[in-house]
């Protein structure tokens, strides 16, 4: 494409982004992407069509995805799958030392973290697109407000724990638009967070250690998330990402605001990238 | 004889003493826990999944308001979760050490040394052991806990009963416990196979699932189909649909009795045996 010219920096490290991106996308390592998308039927998609069963109603466009992101369930999973499907993430193999004197350690470094947004993008949109088409027949847009499937239902008939997937301290609080928009910026940036810390872990040459600290986010993050264990599991990614957390049933006020969640996956991610460049730049041996 | 008794023994070993064994027993353990109990509440009946109960309400709460027994929720098993990633828990242990030898090139020193047709053999032999194994040791852990939790331990209704064809509690629980480890068994067959075939362990775990979930849905649906919307069609297609319909699953086999269980076991362990080997000997690169 640039034959006898010389790549712009931005070209070798979109070139390097992307191959990276499709080296990834067509691997058959994708596959376990079908165990969450199996166990989302099962404890997400079923238990909300049986809602709508029940009430003889449709569900919003919006609200299973909201679903998705506001079950504790799932927010245990997806971190896990996260994790395995980037598993080799930042692929460090043999022709990384053909790699790294052409793109240099900067646009390696920069390629990898425009690599794993997109794969993060990709694995999050993937899953909503799956939990939207599994409802299909049953969704409609409900001038963008939440249907009675979710606020006339769980409620007042039945406390299951499975139905408690878009709770009053959601949709007494935010119309599903805005609760969709801040949910799915908040699970991004979880994502990009296990993507930086396996990539600091990547580079201090200690692999197994950040797949291991990335477990203990989905698993300790979770547990306090379940048992609201304040202000403990702010701590820790998960509570982050679940809105009902910050607030409460019928009043006003939020336990954390949302600019803090914000804040905080900002300033991890950051320091976990800045932590990352520093180990790389002093490293001499390559693989 | 004596030295293919030693490499089973050897294998099982390898596949039994490793974490991965024991997280997936206590993954096993998990998905029964996913069973669903119903009860008396305050809005009439509910139902709740007995992980919740016990992580949530306690023993003494459960004691006082549930009424199914331990015995009763250890025959309803496998339940849908387990049933749908069975074929991935029990293939682990196999699939993992196959392609991990393959990987370091043992797998073609090894195969020298034990000789193709024994190793072919006793790898599969042992694999199939492993994967019962796990569910079995799955299910000892989740009948501890279902005994300090549920209540009347040693009740069970006299239909269930009469359907294991004994009315000894002991026995039954025996009978549905060998079938749970036959179960693994045959559950183990699809990867252990398929790993002989692809070189690719993500292929070799995920094509089985998938085609096991795809029956579970395909029989849903053939259900819709067969019974309400075409319930008199004769032919061929019509009958294999049927039989896909009625066998299409693992799970059908805890339905049978446990020397019916045990013989399509066998049958089924001979004919993969027999394909894997023949793949073997057919490799001239001897799997490394």
């Amino acid at each position: 494409m640039h034959k006898g010219k010389q790549l712009s920096q931005l070209h070798r490290v979109w070139g390097m982004a992307s191959v990276e991106y499709k080296r990834w996308i067509i691997s058959t390592k994708m596959l376990l992407l079908f165990l969450m998308i199996v166990y989302m039927k099962q404890q997400l998609i079923e238990p909300l069509l049986e809602l709508t069963e029940k009430t003889d109603g449709n569900l919003q466009l919006l609200e299973p995805s909201i679903a998705f992101m506001g079950s504790s369930n799932m927010m245990f999973f997806l971190p896990l799958i996260y994790l395995l499907v980037m598993g080799d993430f930042p692929r460090q193999d043999s022709s990384l030392c053909f790699v790294m004197p052409r793109v240099g350690k900067k646009g390696w470094f920069i390629g990898q973290i425009l690599f794993s947004v997109g794969a993060a993008l990709t694995v999050l949109v993937g899953m909503l697109f799956f939990t939207t088409l599994w409802c299909a027949d049953r969704i409609y847009w409900n001038d963008g407000k939440w249907s009675d499937a979710v606020t006339k239902y769980y409620q007042e008939v039945d406390n299951n724990f499975k139905f408690n997937l878009i709770t009053g301290r959601i949709y007494n609080q935010m119309d599903p638009t805005t609760a969709f928009v801040h949910s799915f910026c908040l699970v991004l940036g979880m994502l990009v967070m296990i993507s930086a810390t396996l990539l600091l872990f990547s580079v201090l040459g200690k692999k197994t250690a950040g797949f291991g600290i990335c477990g203990l986010y989905a698993v300790i993050g979770n547990s306090l998330a379940i048992i609201e264990s304040k202000p403990f599991m702010w701590f820790f990614p998960i509570a982050h990402t679940q809105l009902r957390l910050r607030h409460e049933l019928l009043f006003d006020g939020e336990s954390m605001p949302l600019y803090g969640s914000y804040l905080y996956f900002m300033v991890a991610t950051f320091v976990l990238l800045i932590g990352a460049w520093i180990v790389l730049k002093k490293r001499k041996k390559i693989v | 004889m004596k030295k293919t008794v030693k490499c089973l023994f050897v294998h099982i070993y390898q596949m039994l003493f490793q974490p991965t064994f024991f997280l997936l027993a206590f993954a096993v353990c998990l998905l029964m826990l996913m069973t669903e109990v119903y009860y008396n509440g305050i809005l009439g009946e509910e139902h709740k999944t007995l992980l919740e109960l016990i992580l949530f309400q306690g023993k003494s709460w459960i004691a006082t308001n549930v009424s199914v027994s331990s015995v009763q929720m250890l025959l309803l098993q496998p339940q849908r979760g387990l049933a749908d990633y069975i074929v991935i828990l029990t293939a682990l242990p196999f699939v993992e050490l196959f392609f991990k030898e393959r990987k370091s090139k043992v797998l073609r020193s090894r195969i020298q040394r034990e000789g193709k047709v024994r190793f072919g053999i006793t790898r599969m032999i042992a694999g199939v052991l492993v994967g019962g194994l796990c569910v079995e040791a799955g299910t000892l852990v989740f009948w501890c806990l279902i005994s300090y939790y549920l209540p009347n331990g040693m009740d069970a209704s006299s239909l269930q009963l009469e359907l294991y064809g004994s009315a000894d509690i002991k026995e039954v629980i025996l009978q549905q416990c060998l079938k749970l480890f036959l179960y693994g068994c045959i559950a183990s067959l699809y990867s252990a196979i398929l790993a002989a075939f692809t070189q690719d362990i993500y292929i070799c775990l995920m094509v089985p699932f998938l085609f096991c979930w795809m029956l579970m849905i395909l029989k849903s649906y053939l259900t819709d189909l067969l019974d309400l919307e075409y319930p008199n069609k004769k032919g061929i297609i019509w009958d294999i649909l049927r039989w896909i319909k009625e066998y299409g699953r693992i799970e059908r086999i805890m339905e049978f009795s446990l020397l019916h269980c045990f013989l399509i076991t066998i049958v089924a362990l001979f004919f993969s045996t027999a394909i894997f080997e023949l793949r073997l000997l057919a490799r001239r690169d001897q799997g490394a």
